[in-house]
């Protein structure tokens, strides 16, 4: 199967499941003539102009605000403004979350008993508060988590090519990445998490070995550094989904938490009062659930990893680069070092002897 | 009751109520916009100040009179290499610098600098045997003094507690301010995190620390806070010009972070962070223990109930750790930053400061005389009268 097979039947399948899910939640519509429920309908009608209108507002203050900032000069304010703008842009996206909720509470209330249905709404929010998240975490998971999934597969098919011999345990845990990708995609980050390590297992089985392996002939040196170096970046790049899986799955738990607040505060409707007041349950709600996050070793593992991978990696790319400069007329970091650490010895012994000179000196006045 | 209050509003009406919100949040931020483009720079620290002496990238101020000066021995104020001291001058509203001069202290500062490549083997032996010890001594020279007053702040304290226990024949008075002491703490996720980062990897690799891996780090600690709702405020704020200022005057400091010198922060989280060697004795520093039961001059502790950054039960313990007869702590119900802006401590903490320094100056100078008379009612410990180490 070549890649784009690979790809065709990996997003067929998850196509499918859309389809199948979407013909299950129209159906459900239309089968609740409770009088309350008509109150929840007029949220599935109401909601939807404002949310498009919130959307539409946001890219329109995004554009012209950006336009005007990005002609503006350098300077204090213009960096600020931008930061505020992304602030801004996590509460609209969030309000747009909330809208979504509301907007199908009609649909909630008809599942009543119904588990399926509930964890569909539900995974359907939680498709919805990605955005959120991805505002606040930034995207370098959520953003090409897909991707992620595509490329393993990818690093697989460029293995087949390039090592035959070295295929069958990409062939393997191919099944696996599949039903994992699939999960990642309703929202379950713990997939993401699963195929990393089932990635890290095999690569270390195969390509690992091969650029641990010791290189021959005269570009043995070279060649082995540039194994390093790529290693270094597969390990790096393997080391992300743990971290932020440790975000998103957090934000998740936050977000039930979240829901359970406003059930709190609002007996008989999931329903946040004004926008304001939502959000602010939301941000101190996550802000805790972070920080107990951040106390946990689970966290710090990851981040060690993470940063050490990263580390090594930077320190692979430098000694590359050293290599290369040695050919050039041009100094490299190591040279600045050495530059660093003769200027710091200098300057200590010219203290230290200025001092001597001052204390001789002293003695001679006294002498004299 | 609450489920009353829901039910009074109608769907339509709570529709209507959300798109008002949005719409009253959406002129805000066209308000903040405008503002904030307008805005080029702010101005910090702006307090009068004279440089007095210099070594390398390291500057020692002397901040000009406001009245008649109260307490004739001065006071050195060492702040953390981590962030900027402007925070303590940050504008005439708010500036503990202004409030201390205001009650009559004479106040120099050390101002690190921004290590360069070239800084990154600049180690905190350096820093604290160095550059402190030559600052206090300029001090001591210019005003024809034995002894000076010393206050550090956060990681400046940790300097200037190393110091006092290093050179006490120096230090007239001490003051600590939310200064990290014992590390081995978990109140702290600096604490905590230290733990797990093998910083002779980074130091290693980076050479110095970028102060923007630094602040992504404080960011961290409070994100929600820090990186959304802070700005979300500013929008709602947007129509008063005067919090817009403040704000911006904030987010200047917050994120000016000079990088930090590789070495020195290796030395600092290896030894301090993860092995806490400051409170077993087991530091050294120019080739000395630091040994803070040398510590036998007066001690003004003070920490913020509520930090974040250098948690209190970091703080607090240096009363125990030192031999001074004559040690206070105190706290106020702040937080790290808090400490130096807040209204409560703009009304409470430099008097606090000032009463406490005032009533231990004494009357004489102590010029070129040994070290000055102790404060009234205070016992002073015969190891205090004892031979200590001369100064380099």
């Amino acid at each position: 199967m070549d890649r784009q097979e690979q790809q065709k039947d990996l997003f067929s399948q998850w196509f499918e499941f859309q389809r199948s899910f979407l013909s299950q939640w129209a159906d459900s519509f239309g089968k609740t003539p409770q009088p309350w429920t008509d109150g929840l309908g007029f949220w599935q009608g109401a909601m939807t102009p404002y949310a498009d209108m919130f959307s539409a507002w946001s890219k329109m203050i995004q554009q012209t605000i950006g336009t005007t900032a990005g002609q503006a000069e350098e300077g204090l304010g213009r960096t600020v403004l931008f930061r505020t703008l992304g602030a801004s842009n996590v509460f609209m996206v969030l309000n747009e979350f909330w809208l979504e909720v509301l907007g199908s509470l009609r649909e909630l209330y008809e599942a009543k008993g119904d588990a399926d249905k509930s964890r569909q709404i539900f995974e359907r929010w939680v498709q919805r508060y990605r955005k959120v998240f991805e505002q606040v975490v930034g995207s370098p998971v959520s953003d090409s988590a897909q991707e992620v999934m595509t490329s393993w597969l990818n690093t697989a098919q460029m293995n087949q090519t390039a090592m035959g011999l070295i295929w069958n345990p990409w062939m393997q845990a191919m099944p696996q990445w599949r039903e994992q990708a699939e999960r990642l995609m309703k929202g379950d980050w713990t997939a993401l998490t699963e195929a990393r390590s089932l990635w890290r297992e095999v690569y270390d089985d195969t390509l690992g070995r091969v650029f641990a392996a010791p290189a021959f002939g005269l570009t043995k040196e070279q060649t082995e550094r540039l194994r390093r170096t790529y290693d270094a970046f597969v390990r790096f790049w393997s080391s992300l989904p743990v971290f932020y899986q440790l975000f998103y799955r957090t934000g998740m738990d936050a977000l039930e938490k979240v829901f359970e607040k406003v059930q709190d505060l609002k007996v008989d409707e999931i329903r946040p009062e004004t926008l304001h007041e939502a959000y602010v349950i939301w941000w101190t709600t996550n802000e805790n659930a972070f920080l107990e996050l951040f106390k946990s070793p689970d966290f710090g593992n990851a981040m060690a990893e993470v940063l050490n991978q990263g580390l090594m990696l930077k320190k692979r790319l430098d000694d590359l680069t050293a290599e290369w400069c040695k050919t050039l007329s041009i100094p490299s970091n190591r040279d600045f070092d050495e530059v660093a650490m003769a200027v710091q010895d200098l300057r200590r012994r010219v203290r230290q002897q200025q001092k001597t000179i001052e204390e001789l000196q002293r003695k001679l006045e006294q002498v004299a | 009751m609450k489920g009353e209050r829901t039910m009074e509003i109608p769907f339509e009406k709570q529709t209507a109520l959300f798109a008002k919100e949005v719409e009253r949040y959406s002129s805000r931020l066209l308000k903040a916009t405008e503002t904030l483009l307008e805005t080029e720079d702010v101005e910090l620290a702006t307090s009068p100040k004279d440089l007095v002496f210099q070594e390398d990238k390291v500057k020692l101020y002397h901040f000009r009179p406001r009245t008649r000066r109260t307490c004739p021995v001065p006071l050195l104020i060492s702040y953390a290499l981590v962030n900027r001291e402007t925070m303590m001058d940050l504008e005439e509203g708010r500036s503990l610098i202004r409030n201390m001069l205001d009650h009559g202290l004479d106040i120099y500062i050390i101002i690190w600098g921004y290590p360069s490549r070239l800084d990154r083997y600049v180690t905190l032996d350096d820093y604290i045997d160095t550059y402190m010890n030559d600052c206090v001594d300029h001090v001591r020279k210019e005003r024809g003094l034995e002894q000076i007053n010393l206050m550090g702040v956060c990681q400046g304290g940790t300097f200037a507690a190393i110091y006092a226990a290093l050179y006490p024949e120096k230090v007239r008075n001490l003051i600590t301010m939310v200064t990290p002491i014992d590390f081995d703490t978990d109140d702290g996720l600096l604490n905590v995190w230290s733990r797990y980062m093998d910083v002779d990897l980074m130091v290693d690799t980076l050479g110095n620390i970028p102060g923007d891996f630094m602040n992504l780090g404080f960011l961290m600690l409070k994100p929600f806070q820090l990186m959304v709702d802070k700005y979300i405020g500013l929008v709602e704020s947007a129509e008063d010009p005067a919090a817009v200022q403040n704000f911006l005057k904030m987010e200047k400091w917050i994120f000016d972070s000079p990088d930090q010198s590789g070495e020195t922060l290796r030395k600092f989280v290896n030894e301090l962070y993860k092995e806490n060697r400051l409170i077993k004795g087991q530091l050294q520093i120019g080739g000395q223990k630091v040994d803070l039961k040398r510590i036998d001059m007066p001690l003004l502790n003070i920490y913020a109930e509520q930090d974040h950054l250098v948690p209190p039960s970091s703080s607090k313990p240096l009363a125990e750790l030192v031999s001074s007869t004559d040690a206070t702590t105190r706290s106020f119900p702040v937080g790290h930053i808090g400490m130096y802006v807040s209204s409560r401590s703009q009304r409470e903490l430099a008097p606090t400061i000032a009463e406490w320094l005032i009533e231990r100056c004494g009357r004489t100078t102590g010029a070129k005389r040994g070290r000055p008379r102790a404060s009234r009612g205070t016992k002073r410990p015969a190891a205090q009268r004892a031979g200590r180490r001369t100064s380099a």
